[in-house]
Order: C-alpha cells, then sequence, then structure tokens
C-alpha cells in the first residue's frame, strides 16, 4: 500500500525529470494515478471524491489568485520600464567586482524574488552581470543562489501561502519558524556569492557588508511576516537589502571611481507599484477595525465527515475560506492598477500598453494554473483516500527519529523535481505534516524545513536552470551551471538538516 | 464541433484556459451534487474532470 500510495508523486517526478514533461501535463498524469489507486485499492467512494474535488477548489482559487496578481504586477512594471531602471542603477554603485556580486546577485535578486518570481531574478540579472565583465557561467550562478532565501515569501508569498492552504495551518503557527531558517540560509547565502565571486579573498574583504546586509535582510523578513505580513515578506526583505546595500557601496566606494548621477526620481516611479502594495498591506493588517470590515465578504462551503471503504474518514469542518476582499491577490489587484496610473500619468507606456501586460500575464500563468490545479486535486484526493496516511506511517516507521534532518532534502526533492517551491509545498506539505504528527515532533519546525529546503531546491530544478543559461547565452552547457551550484545547495541543505534535528531536539 | 476544437487547439493558452475553467467549474459543481446525492451528476461532472486531466497528457 505504501508504494501504491507513492505511485502517484512518483510518476510526477519520472515525467518531469525522466521525460522533461511540463508540471500541467505531468500534474494531469498524477491525478489521473491518483484518482485510479484511491479508487481500486484505497476503495474511495464517489462522494468523498466529489467533496475532496470541491474542497480543493478553494485551495486552488487560493493560490491562483495570488500568482496571477503578482505577475501582473511585475508585467505592468516591467512594461513601463521600471525594472529597467533598477537594472541600470545598480551598477552604478561601485566598481568592486565583489561588491558588486553582493549588490545585485544576491540583494537586486533577493528584491526580485519578493517582487516577482517566476525565473525573474536570474533572467534580469544575468545579462547584468555579463554586461558588467562577469563570466556567463557565474552571471547565472550567482544571481541563482542569491535570491534562493526569499523565494518562500517571495513572489508576494504565493510559495507560503500554498502550505498553509494545504496544511490548514495559520501563519502564526508556520510564519516565524520558517522566517528563522530562511533568515540563516539568506546569510550563509551571502556568505556563498562572495565566495563564488571571488573566493577567500572576497570574503575575506566583504565579510562587514555580507554580515551588515545580511542580518537586515533577514531581520526584515522575520519582523515583517511575524506580524501577519507575510505576503510582502520577501518583498520588506529585498528593500531592507537595498536600503542597506546602496549607502553601503557609496561609503565602500573607493574615489578614484567616476561619480554618476542615480536617477532618483526615476527610481521612486519604479517602485511606486510596490510602495503601494505595503502601504495597502499595513493598512489592511494594522489599522483596527479595517480587516474586519473587509473580513465580512467570505466564500466558503462547510464539508461534512467522509469515510473511505476502508474505514479511512475525515472529519467535517469549513474547507479552506477566501476572505476575498483583504485577500493578498485583490491587494496585488488594487496596487497594480494604481501602478498602472502612475506610470500612464508620468508617460511611462507606449501606444497598447495595457492589452500587452494583460496577454503576456494570461499566457505566462494559464498554463501553470492548470498544473497547480491537478497537483492540488491529486493532493486533496491523497489526504481523503488516506493515501497521504499510509505514506506518513510508512515514513515515520522507516526514519523514525532521523525524520527532522530528512525533511529539507524532501522539500528539495519535490522542488527539484517539481520545478518550484510552491509545487514543493503543495505536493508535500500534508505528508510532512502527517509524518511530524505521527512521529510526536513539532509540525512548524518540520514545515519550516520543507519550504527552507524547498526554496533552496527550487534554484537546482532543470527547468530554471534551462532559463538561466538561455538569458546568459549558455544554453547546451546547464551541466556546468549545475556543478557549480549543487555543492552550494547541499551545503546549506546539510546545514538546514542540522539546524532542523538541533532545533527538535533542544525546543 | 471540430470548428469549436480547431479553435481551441489554435493556441496553447486558449486551450489552457479551457481546460483550466472546465476541472474548476465542474468541481464547484460537484458539492451541491454531493450534498444532494445525486450521483448520476457526480459521475458526469468528475467524468469531465478526468477528462480535462487526460487532455492535458497531450498538450
Amino acid at each position: 500500500m505504501f508504494i501504491l500510495a507513492l505511485a502517484p508523486i512518483l510518476i510526477i517526478l519520472v515525467l518531469m525529470v525522466g521525460f522533461q514533461w511540463k508540471a500541467s501535463r505531468a500534474g494531469g498524469a498524477g491525478y489521473l494515478t491518483a484518482l485510479l489507486i484511491s479508487w481500486v485499492w484505497f476503495k474511495i467512494n464517489l462522494t468523498t471524491l466529489a467533496y475532496a474535488h470541491a474542497k480543493a477548489v478553494f485551495l486552488i482559487m487560493d493560490v491562483l489568485l495570488i500568482i496571477w496578481t503578482a505577475f501582473l504586477l511585475y508585467r505592468v512594471v516591467a512594461e513601463a520600464g521600471g525594472i529597467d531602471v533598477l537594472s541600470r542603477t545598480m551598477p552604478h554603485l561601485t566598481r568592486d567586482k565583489g561588491l558588486q556580486a553582493l549588490l545585485i546577485g544576491w540583494v537586486f535578486a533577493s528584491f526580485l524574488q519578493g517582487v516577482g518570481g517566476f525565473g525573474v531574478p536570474t533572467a534580469v540579472i544575468a545579462p547584468i552581470l555579463v554586461g558588467l565583465g562577469f563570466s556567463p557561467l557565474l552571471a547565472v550562478v550567482l544571481p541563482s543562489l542569491g535570491h534562493t532565501w526569499a523565494v518562500t515569501f517571495g513572489s508576494l508569498g504565493a510559495s507560503f501561502n500554498a502550505m498553509m492552504a494545504v496544511t490548514g495551518l495559520d501563519w502564526e503557527v508556520l510564519a516565524g519558524p520558517a522566517a528563522v531558517f530562511l533568515g540563516i540560509t539568506g546569510l550563509f547565502v551571502g556568505i556563498a556569492v562572495a565566495w563564488v565571486a571571488g573566493g577567500k579573498e572576497a570574503l575575506k574583504r566583504l565579510w562587514l557588508p555580507v554580515v551588515v546586509i545580511g542580518l537586515s535582510m533577514s531581520a526584515a523578513q522575520y519582523l515583517t511576516v511575524t506580524i501577519g505580513l507575510w505576503n510582502i515578506g520577501g518583498l520588506m526583505g529585498g528593500t531592507a537589502g537595498l536600503i542597506v546595500g546602496f549607502p553601503l557601496a557609496l561609503v565602500l566606494r573607493d574615489n578614484h571611481q567616476p561619480k554618476r548621477d542615480i536617477p532618483w526620481r526615476d527610481l521612486l516611479i519604479s517602485l511606486a507599484g510596490y510602495g503601494v502594495l505595503v502601504g495597502l498591506t499595513l493598512l489592511i493588517q494594522l489599522v483596527p477595525g479595517v480587516k474586519g470590515f473587509l473580513s465580512q465578504v467570505r466564500i466558503g462551503f462547510d464539508f461534512p465527515s467522509t469515510v473511505t471503504g476502508t474505514g479511512y474518514s475525515v472529519p467535517a469542518g469549513p474547507g479552506r475560506q477566501l476572505y476575498i476582499l483583504r485577500h493578498a491577490g485583490m491587494i496585488l489587484l488594487v496596487s497594480s492598477m494604481a501602478a498602472y496610473l502612475i506610470f500612464r500619468s508620468a508617460g511611462w507606456y507606449r501606444k497598447g500598453a495595457l492589452g500587452r501586460i494583460l496577454r503576456s500575464t494570461g499566457q505566462r500563468v494559464i498554463s501553470s494554473s492548470v498544473g497547480i490545479t491537478s497537483i492540488v486535486m491529486m493532493a486533496v484526493i491523497m489526504g481523503h483516500a488516506g493515501m497521504t496516511d499510509t505514506l506518513a506511517k510508512g515514513f515515520s516507521a522507516a526514519i523514525g527519529w532521523f525524520y527532522p534532518a530528512v525533511a529539507p532534502w524532501i522539500g528539495a526533492l519535490g522542488a527539484v523535481m517539481t520545478g518550484s517551491n510552491a509545487n514543493s509545498n503543495l505536493v508535500f506539505s500534508a505528508l510532512q505534516l502527517k509524518t511530524a504528527e505521527l512521529l510526536g515532533l513539532p509540525g512548524a519546525l518540520i514545515l519550516a524545513a520543507q519550504t527552507t529546503g524547498g526554496a533552496l531546491g527550487s534554484v537546482a530544478a532543470p527547468t530554471k536552470v534551462i532559463v538561466g543559461a538561455s538569458t546568459a547565452g549558455m544554453e547546451g552547457r546547464e551541466g556546468e551551471i549545475l556543478r557549480k551550484l549543487l555543492p552550494m545547495i547541499a551545503f546549506l541543505l546539510l546545514l538546514i538538516s542540522l539546524i532542523t534535528f538541533l532545533a527538535v531536539i533542544l525546543l | 464541433m471540430k470548428n469549436l476544437l480547431r479553435v481551441i487547439r489554435s493556441h496553447p493558452a486558449r486551450f489552457f484556459l479551457v481546460l483550466f475553467l472546465l476541472m474548476i467549474l465542474s468541481a464547484v459543481l460537484l458539492y451541491p451534487l454531493a450534498a444532494s446525492d445525486s450521483r448520476f451528476g457526480m459521475g458526469f461532472f468528475l467524468a469531465l474532470i478526468i477528462l480535462a486531466n487526460a487532455a492535458t497528457l497531450f498538450s
């Protein structure tokens, strides 16, 4: 039964890795396998299947609303040339190659992950670094490594939201431990970026900026997500890095460097949309009464208990509830509209911009939406059929006390195979939580390990490596990128394994 | 019907949009059908979701 329960996940992994299928295609295969196995061997009945599918809809919409609108906001800014303004300004700050690697490959990459994600950091930064004289290999590796720690709370919190959706746990439980694990990872990512860029010499010279910027970004992300603003955690972390990194670079730059004017007005306009996003999020979360008022519109169903033919039951209860007016997706939509109006009144758009924004957003998100729909439906069917429970029992019996050290590797494996931290969280979070419960381990810590592992693994996903390679003119040389990236990712995963293990023992 | 299929298949984004809507709308309808224990209705819309997922294999 364990092998049967594992089969849908294995099918997805094998098809995506072995046969290079997209998530939208492999997800369909995983769904059909889960449906067949749950029906024939786990004796799920028609009514349970119907309720499982209806429950999945709210999880799917919760995740997709953020993904759609986050990409929309990114496109609104990119179409106006806002990302170009940021990209042109960063290299003016310093001539020091090591500091450039830190500011652009780590800080700016983290900021871009906070606001966009979807492979944007490497795609935007690799050409900039090549233009500054970095080798194409380093130009891909530096931003790939640099934004890892910001993946979970980046993309406006899409991956974190996916984890909350499938586990049913609130941000109060999950955000703190995840932010601590990712914050520690962030500091070590800075060290790794300096090391990759200039070896021991760069590390010795740049340890102070690494520590100052790393602590600022990690602290900003931690403080933001632990007061409930998890959807802007990555954005605030990246912004803190820019706020600290800009003056630090100006202080550290040598006197012979030609001074160039920084276009402050253009920079402010470029960031206006994200300013609106931060302002609205703060308003809703922190001003008394606003959240309560917006919470009046709620979409969701109450679900009865279900029992399969094998006797596995899921208790009655409300499914995922969508508070549509205060949903992160709604805040992003309003921010996108505000940003559009700001750019339009500043005259930054060419004719037909709105059409291009909507078309590119739709084309970019629709195929991944189908993949996410299939994978979430698969995960919910597995949960209702008792397949996730069977897997969790199998893992807890086989791995036992050592499980905390294995949890981040499961997250990483899921991300490498499925191409994203969000997909890994959708597939594995419920399983990790169940296993933790069976072993009597703190679920929040195991899930923090899951999502940190997922964030680290996502940058080594073949799809992301291929995109990164193509932006730096390294098509066909993806193996070189992986050979450089994998030892760093493996080291960071070992570190998280150790931290998880110690945290479980000590806390 | 043939023309409709040709229009849907002519653009990948359009094809995925149709599959997505088919899956989501059918899954939403399964809730009232399950509550009223309509076995035919549940079977029909479940079959649509299965078909949509099967169609992704040929995307």
